[in-house]
């Protein structure tokens, strides 16, 4: 079974890694309940849903919440405005994607074109060279 | 009118005793403490809407009794009759109001802490309590009270009275999700002035001011093993705020704390306490791979 491939946090990222339960239809990424946005009706991740909000929203977190709810939409949709203001996430976990390279996290100096061969001895891995 | 007094009575005994007691205090997780901070903002909000009708229908009822009693071309006795049915009706609105005015609550709790608790959920393991003591009374009361100054004058006004308030309204800890824990104080500190000077007319006005400064003390105990810190952030503008850093064996603290000004009451950004944990963490550094 695939594992969700979104990414928990605010002021750091964290892998999600709970099992996935269908696909973004925007992205394509595996997602869980959890990263499913409500609002899109279960149909996208909700860093997708947080991405179409964008344009109707402020910088402002009172000003996209008229009816008082704060749910994890939201929250998704004000996290990815927040980071497009400047501040840069550090990224804890281990699954790179590219989904978030516009956001500029602070993480390993691992980048999709390096190979990662599965071990925690980097001394010998392809990564010491 | 009777829907905010039916609100009250059917909401949860742990929130009727929160209205009551004026603050929420304790260990939750975030979707327990969201979930009861949504029903009272939501029941805030509707008394609050509640009572500002009824304003104006205590308007209404006085203007009806002077309007009737004085200008109407009625017999005395019909209007004198519609008087006091109208002032009759103006001091029951003024009970129920009254009575509404009592479960009135800060309006800090929907637009500073709501939000932050939704996000401070975000970096929070779901089953992880956090603890937080929220007062809901209002900023101006009198046990807030700090002192009152001496009548006093100035340019125009000829009689200034300051009288101070301390409402430390919001603090709390929680220990995140990347085993960090974070601390946070919200502090307002209000001068309401209220300034009197004669006008050229020979009345008297008086006007009431609001100074606000708020403090936003926030502290980020993280882990050494998962971050480093230092001193100064990469990428950052000057900041305003100020900033310690303290490394420690097992974990660094960061202390960040900035004053905010304002000429009115109303409640803080939450973008301030969202902004100055952003620049503690600004001050870790990601992990680093181990060479061993």
């Amino acid at each position: 079974m695939s594992t969700c491939q979104c990414k928990s946090g605010f002021f750091s990222l964290r892998d999600c890694g709970a099992p996935a339960l269908g696909q973004c239809t925007t992205c394509q990424r595996a997602m869980c309940y959890e990263h499913s946005a409500v609002a899109s009706k279960f149909s996208q991740c909700r860093d997708c849903w947080g991405r179409s909000e964008q344009q109707t929203a402020t910088a402002n977190p009172r000003a996209a919440n008229a009816n008082n709810t704060y749910d994890d939409d939201w929250a998704y949709s004000y996290r990815h405005r927040y980071y497009g203001s400047g501040y840069a996430p550090i990224y804890l976990g281990t699954h790179h994607s590219t989904y978030y390279d516009q956001y500029d996290t602070r993480s390993f100096h691992q980048r999709a074109g390096e190979i990662d061969d599965g071990s925690d001895n980097t001394r010998a891995g392809f990564n010491d060279s | 009118m009777f829907s905010s007094l039916n609100a009250f009575n059917s909401l949860s005994p742990v929130l009727r005793r929160a209205i009551d007691q004026k603050k929420i205090a304790g260990e939750f997780t975030a979707q327990v403490l969201l979930e009861q901070m949504r029903a009272l903002a939501e029941f805030d909000q509707q008394n609050s809407t509640m009572r500002s009708r009824l304003l104006k229908w205590k308007l209404l009822a006085i203007a009806l009794a002077i309007g009737v009693l004085f200008i109407s071309p009625l017999p005395f006795l019909l209007r004198l009759g519609i008087s006091a049915v109208a002032i009759a009706a103006f001091i029951y609105l003024s009970i129920i109001t009254r009575r509404l005015s009592q479960f009135a609550i800060s309006q800090n709790i929907g637009a500073v802490a709501l939000p932050f608790i939704a996000i401070l959920k975000q970096d929070m393991q779901a089953a992880q309590t956090l603890s937080i003591r929220l007062d809901l009374t209002p900023a101006i009361v009198s046990k807030k009270c700090t002192g009152t100054s001496k009548p006093y004058e100035r340019g125009a006004y000829k009689k200034i009275i300051d009288t101070t308030y301390r409402d430390a309204w919001f603090d709390g800890s929680a220990r995140l999700a990347d085993d960090a824990i974070l601390r946070w104080r919200l502090l307002d500190t209000i001068c309401e002035s209220k300034r009197s000077k004669r006008s050229s007319s020979g009345k008297t006005k008086t006007k009431l001011r609001h100074y606000k400064r708020s403090l936003v003390a926030i502290g980020l105990s993280l882990p050494n093993k998962s971050y480093g810190v230092t001193a100064s952030a990469s990428h950052a503008p000057a900041s305003a705020s100020k900033i310690t850093v303290q490394p420690g064996d097992k974990r660094s603290d960061v202390k960040v704390v900035r004053k905010i000004k304002a000429k009115s009451l109303d409640p803080i950004d939450p973008r301030a306490l969202i902004e100055v944990i952003s620049e503690a963490y600004k001050r870790a550094t990601p992990p680093t791979r181990s060479a061993a």
